[in-house]
């Protein structure tokens, strides 16, 4: 009971210093629009959840040992491989079903992206460069979200709430940007709860996929490389597949929340369901052994 | 190869935190200045991304001198082979070296950004440096890639200084084209912006050139692990050549 209540205590404690600098820079310097008025500030957001950590772990005297930020196992190769090639692929599966589902008028290729193969691929490479050596950021988030609040959680509940609640507090905390229209815009039913509902979904299964990558590898790498890759590839790639050759937006079957979920959502959602599924798998094979020994 | 790492970063921190520190002054510095009242107007978009290139050029030159300086940190024959004889081995040793110079670069890029972005808080006029930092950043990674394996190979003087002869035969070679290649493009000076221009106007020319340095970029990447894998590969025939 004691170690509960630290455990409280401690996840309090990095919930407060983590969400407290967002909440007061989004507040003051927002622009209304879901955007921010300070670069500054804007580019300092995501370091947030690590500076909190740290924090924490100094504050508490917790040290700094099961804090992931080892390289990890042996033959972790694959998953690094899957850290790139998961955002990679990511922005193409949506365009796909953008225009199997949801674009009325033309095909995908009349679409920007295919019509100009050269800007494509240099758009595509470039935003992983950029994504890589910027990746300080994403490790900023992941060391915070999958390197401690999902372990301290699986102290207090089954892993798979652990995740979910992990999701749940993540899209909370880009409260403040989502109330103006971050990420999906102001043009939908139900604004800003909408959008919220929608952060909280994709926040869970992006939970699942990179507390996956961080356990299998027991470093928090992966994960904030895939984390930055998803912030640079995503966006940048798919926006040509929602503009025809001559630089028209398609029209749509539905409003370009509805669009944005039909689209990106199956792929997010499916990647975190088959992590979760593998997690626990793992996890009921290994107390099933220890059962039978 | 995290122990090694962390080895190298706790025998090494006064020096990290001095480069660290004593790199990051002069934009600091500059981003002071760019928010002063008496620049505001005298900055055009222009000069602040030539300045933005300076001052990256100097920040990843101080940070090379640091990696540089920490690659060669443990020339000695009984640590080459103690190391070499670990379970982790000559992979971890020259792979904690290889992480810490990238992880060195990324933060760089991290605190360019940042004060890139405190600079034009103040000044709406300034440009956006990103692209020059990640630029510099690959061009670091780039100059990395070359310099360790031969460092690794022949001991960190020689490996120096083969890399500089490499930088000026190919310095040589490019002078050379200057005095006696076809150098039409530069025959009138005056004119020469103006074509520039027009053939930065041409779509087709600027998309090509952009696919050619995104793949170029990109490219460092697999480089640097060719050349992490070269510096394992050459690491124990390099101890030989170790004065101690």
């Amino acid at each position: 009971m004691p170690n509960k209540k630290k455990t409280l205590l401690r996840i309090a404690l990095y919930l407060i210093l983590a969400y407290v600098p967002v909440y007061i820079l989004c507040f003051a310097f927002s622009d209304k629009e879901g955007s921010l008025t300070s670069i500054l500030a804007g580019n300092t957001l995501m370091l947030y959840p690590a500076i909190a950590v740290i924090i924490t772990r100094i504050v508490t005297r917790e040290g700094f040992h099961n804090s992931f930020l080892g390289f990890g196992k042996r033959n972790s190769g694959k998953y690094y491989a899957l850290a790139v090639l998961y955002p990679i692929a990511l922005p193409y599966v949506s365009a796909l079903l953008l225009h199997l589902f949801v674009v009325k008028n033309g095909s995908i290729t009349d679409s920007a992206a295919l019509s100009d193969g050269t800007s494509a691929v240099a758009m595509l490479l470039l935003s992983i460069a950029t994504g890589f050596a910027t990746a300080v950021h994403g490790f900023g988030e992941e060391l915070g979200w999958r390197g401690y609040l999902t372990p301290k959680l699986e102290e207090l509940m089954p892993a798979p709430a652990a995740v979910i609640v992990t999701g749940i507090i993540w899209a909370l905390w880009h409260g403040p940007l989502l109330a103006y229209g971050y990420d999906f815009g102001r043009d939908y039913d139900f604004f800003p709860y909408g959008g919220f509902i929608a952060m909280i979904v994709m926040c869970i299964f992006w939970s699942a996929f990179l507390t996956w990558l961080t356990k299998r590898t027991n470093s928090v790498y992966p994960a904030a490389l895939c984390h930055m890759l998803i912030d640079t590839v995503l966006t940048s790639n798919l926006m040509p597949f929602t503009y025809n050759a001559n630089g028209d937006k398609f029209e749509l079957r539905t409003n370009d929340f509805w669009g944005q979920i039909i689209s990106v959502f199956p792929m997010i959602i499916v990647a975190g369901a088959v992590s979760m599924v593998l997690m626990w798998r793992k996890k009921s094979s290994g107390e099933n052994k220890k059962a039978l020994s | 190869m995290t122990g090694l790492l962390y080895k190298l970063i706790r025998t090494n921190w006064v020096k990290i935190l001095l480069f660290s520190i004593g790199s990051m002054f002069y934009p600091f510095m500059f981003a002071l200045i760019f928010r002063s009242d008496d620049m505001k107007d005298g900055l055009t978009s222009g000069i602040s991304i030539m300045l933005w290139a300076f001052m990256a050029f100097m920040v990843f030159l101080i940070g090379g001198v640091c990696e540089d300086s920490i690659f060669n940190d443990d020339e000695r024959k009984k640590w080459a082979y103690f190391v070499a004889s670990t379970p982790t081995g000559i992979k971890g040793q020259i792979g904690a070296k290889y992480l810490f110079t990238l992880c060195y670069s990324m933060l760089t890029v991290t605190a360019l950004i940042l004060c890139c972005g405190f600079a034009r808080d103040g000044s709406s006029e300034l440009a956006d440096g990103s692209v020059i930092f990640i630029g510099f950043f690959y061009i670091q990674l780039t100059m990395r890639a070359i310099e360790f394996p031969l460092m690794a190979r022949f001991g960190s003087k020689i490996g120096k200084s083969l890399k500089i002869i490499i930088i000026g035969i190919a310095a040589f070679i490019f002078f050379a084209y200057m005095l006696f290649g076809d150098t039409s493009a530069f025959a009138d000076m005056d004119t020469f912006f103006d074509r520039l221009l027009a053939a930065l106007a041409d779509e087709n020319k600027v998309k090509r050139m952009t696919l050619w340095f995104s793949i170029i970029t990109l490219a460092v990447i697999p480089i640097y692990y060719l050349s992490y894998r070269l510096a394992i590969k050459w690491y124990l025939k390099g101890v030989e050549s170790y004065a101690k």
